[in-house]
């Protein structure tokens, strides 16, 4: 049997490029406003590169489905590794290293998406109590959100790891570096100011 | 060409405390964070940009070059002790460094490892400091169609090097390419692909996508796996090599340095193809080859002695076109255009002071591989104990501020936090992320090169009939090929058995 998640790595991306290259042309020629009869113009380099990038996802599409169905051919029983893609170089620390090292005191394992979910749900929730709540409150709370979704259970260390944590980063950033950090809005910015002037900070 | 006087002033800039204390703590930071699997040395290198705001341009880069060098070293310890390499460049010293550690032979091994690190290095430091010079007075005779002929070149070798993985290399570096084509267009002031929203007016930073995907999304990457570093008791002694053990392993490491030195020039290819090509070569040559993989010096010290050897010789490219190749360079790259200075050609005419003072960085950098190398080793064990919770969560926040104090502006924080994501993504789908930022890089001056040849010449043959860009060209065309030769091998392979039928 071919897998779904495996068809889904597969065609799911080509098409996705496929259709964002599309999205990219219509934004092209419909948002920008050049000469059309001058033969060299703003959309003349993007445009190149959208080709580029379309004419390569419409290479991998067909590249993938003939793998698919090869993969469908010689199934059940002998079903071949011609889906996945070798990791490039760069990427090499990956999974995939991790797993040629499993048995060698690593555990590698699946991708966990509720931590993934987690993850995404700090990282833009950081961004955006960094614009309301201050750069200061926002950095204390995301790491103590950072430390529970990693595991980590002492509510002392925590603390303290956030405390400590933020000072440093306040210290460094705005007195060191003279930084404008972002001080939030509303009571957030008069809070912000006042750990400041209190701080020594300002 | 006074490279010798210029060198000596180098170094006396170098010794000035703050210099040195850069390349000192940048050393160090680079070797841990090496040495410490799930952080990569170029995503240190990342996170130490937004301290360059607050150092000169020369401390800056003395920082990040101390990283860099300690950085592609440090991965060799935690191949060597515990099989996971710290560091992509580190893999192949896995391959002989950890079936030495089970022997009982860590010392030693750790021992090989430092030393051949630090002689490739100082081998490539010394290769960047006389072929450098010549190499940017030569540039400097270069009009737009060389500098697009050397950015296509830049371009074309980055993919060329993904071999095996080449459609979703291409596919990155595309993307790439096109994502910085957003914002005002240089030529006509016409906004791109805005959308209206303003904060794109001003183009996507690629410092802030950098710092996005190198450390937001690797953080995100660790976060959702499950990986758990095994507790073993580890030997803390490490054993520089004897003399007369380092003669013994001469051509080993003459070998490694000069291949490392070649692969280290070639834009994206970095320290893993060269420790790979390395060991493979190593292999073949060395009496002792069919033992390989089982603990045998040369399998160690050939790959250690290229990684480190494509250091300076990667940097090259870098300052003298202003052309990165690598992550690492890129960011070395960024840190300079943060602090208001071009690498380029005529860096080596009005930033000679910081240009020495680099070169004299990369050759004491080396030696403090050997310096802090063993204390680092032996306390290894220590930093393995820091919870990586503290470390991430830590590396959230230095992203944010780096994202942010590249144009004092919030839209950058979520910028960033979106490279990431997409980072995220990307590694999960297997598609490299290095080409992207690349792209991002590499694709306005790809842009302004190429329009300003047609605008000054007519026609893109150009690029073909000028002897200079037609021989870089050339050689384009030439790393295509031979990134496709196996494919194309394969076709024609394929093609002979459906006509012969079925063997």
């Amino acid at each position: 049997m071919v897998q779904v998640s495996s068809v889904w790595k597969q065609l799911g991306v080509p098409l996705l490029v496929l259709g964002a290259g599309c999205f990219v042309f219509f934004a092209l020629f419909t948002d920008v406003h050049f000469d059309a009869d001058r033969p060299h113009n703003p959309v003349t380099w993007p445009s190149m590169m959208t080709t580029a990038l379309m004419a390569v996802a419409g290479v991998m599409l067909l590249w993938n489905l003939r793998n698919l169905w090869k993969e469908r051919r010689n199934s059940p029983g002998r079903q071949t590794a011609a889906g996945t893609a070798p990791p490039a170089s760069d990427e090499i620390i990956g999974e995939d290293v991790v797993a040629i090292v499993a048995s060698e005191g690593v555990e590698a394992g699946e991708h966990d998406n509720r931590k993934m979910v987690l993850g995404f749900l700090g990282i833009v929730g950081y961004g955006v109590a960094t614009t309301y709540l201050g750069f200061a409150f926002a950095t204390f709370l995301v790491i103590l959100y950072w430390l529970l979704i990693s595991g980590q259970r002492r509510v002392l260390p925590i603390l303290l790891t956030g405390v400590v944590a933020t000072l440093v980063f306040l210290f460094v950033f705005l007195k060191m570096a003279y930084m404008p950090l972002p001080k939030g809005v509303g009571v957030f910015h008069d809070l912000t100011i006042g750990l400041y002037r209190t701080l020594g900070l300002f | 060409m006074d490279i010798i006087p210029n060198l000596i002033a180098g170094m006396g800039n170098l010794f000035q405390v703050t210099n040195f204390a850069f390349l000192l703590v940048g050393s160090f930071i680079g070797i841990v964070a090496g040495a410490m699997p799930g952080i990569a040395f170029v995503n240190a290198m990342a996170l130490g940009l937004p301290f360059a705001y607050f150092m000169t341009p020369v401390s800056a880069m003395l920082f990040l070059t101390g990283i860099y060098v300690g950085g592609i070293f440090g991965g060799s310890i935690s191949s060597v002790l515990l099989n996971i390499p710290g560091s992509p460049g580190s893999l192949p010293a896995t391959w002989d460094g950890y079936p030495m550690t089970k022997q009982g032979r860590s010392a030693k091994a750790l021992g090989i490892a430092i030393t051949c690190s630090a002689i490739g290095g100082m081998v490539s430091a010394l290769l960047m400091i006389f072929f450098a010079p010549p190499f940017a007075q030569f540039a400097l005779t270069f009009d737009q169609p060389e500098f697009f002929a050397a950015t296509f070149l830049g371009l074309v070798t980055v993919i060329s090097i993904a071999k095996g993985n080449m459609l979703p290399a291409l596919l990155s570096l595309f993307a790439g390419l096109i994502i910085a084509t957003i914002g005002i267009d240089y030529f006509y002031a016409m906004p791109r692909l805005t959308f209206g929203w303003e904060v794109l007016d001003s183009r996507v930073s690629f410092v802030v996508a950098m710092i996005g995907m190198f450390a937001v999304g690797e953080v995100l990457f660790t976060l959702t796996q499950h990986l758990k570093i095994g507790h073993r008791n580890l030997d803390k002694h490490t054993q520089l090599p004897s003399l007369k053990e380092l003669w013994k392993l001469k051509g080993t490491i003459g070998r490694g340095s000069a291949l490392g030195c070649m692969i280290g020039v070639i834009p994206g290819a970095g320290g893993l193809v060269g420790a790979i090509i390395a060991y493979g070569v190593e292999k073949q040559v060395s009496p002792r080859g069919d033992k390989f993989g089982t603990g045998v010096e040369e399998g160690l010290a050939a790959p250690e002695t290229a990684k480190n050897a494509t250091t300076g010789a990667a940097t090259i490219p870098m300052l003298t076109l202003g052309i990165p190749g690598s992550a690492a360079t890129a960011i070395m790259m960024a840190a300079l255009m943060l602090k208001g200075v071009n690498p380029g050609p005529i860096l080596f005419v009005s930033g000679k002071e910081l240009v020495y003072t680099v070169f004299a960085g990369y050759l004491v950098a080396n030696l403090l591989i050997v310096v802090m190398g063993l204390p680092i080793a032996r306390g290894f064990s220590l930093i393995m104990k820091v919870p990586p919770a503290i470390l991430y969560s830590m590396i959230i926040v230095l992203a944010v501020i780096g994202a942010f104090a590249v144009r004092n502006n919030i839209a950058d924080v979520y910028i960033c936090l979106f490279f990431g994501v997409l980072s995220y993504f990307m590694k999960r789908f297997n598609i490299p992320t290095t080409p992207m930022v690349l792209g991002i890089i590499l694709g306005p001056l790809a842009e302004r090169f190429y329009l300003t040849s047609l605008a000054s010449y007519d026609t893109a043959l150009i690029f073909f009939t000028r002897p200079k860009s037609g021989v870089i060209m050339a050689l384009a065309i030439a790393f295509l090929l031979w990134s496709l030769w196996p494919s194309i091998m394969q076709l024609g392979r394929t093609i002979r058995n459906r006509i012969g039928g079925p063997a």
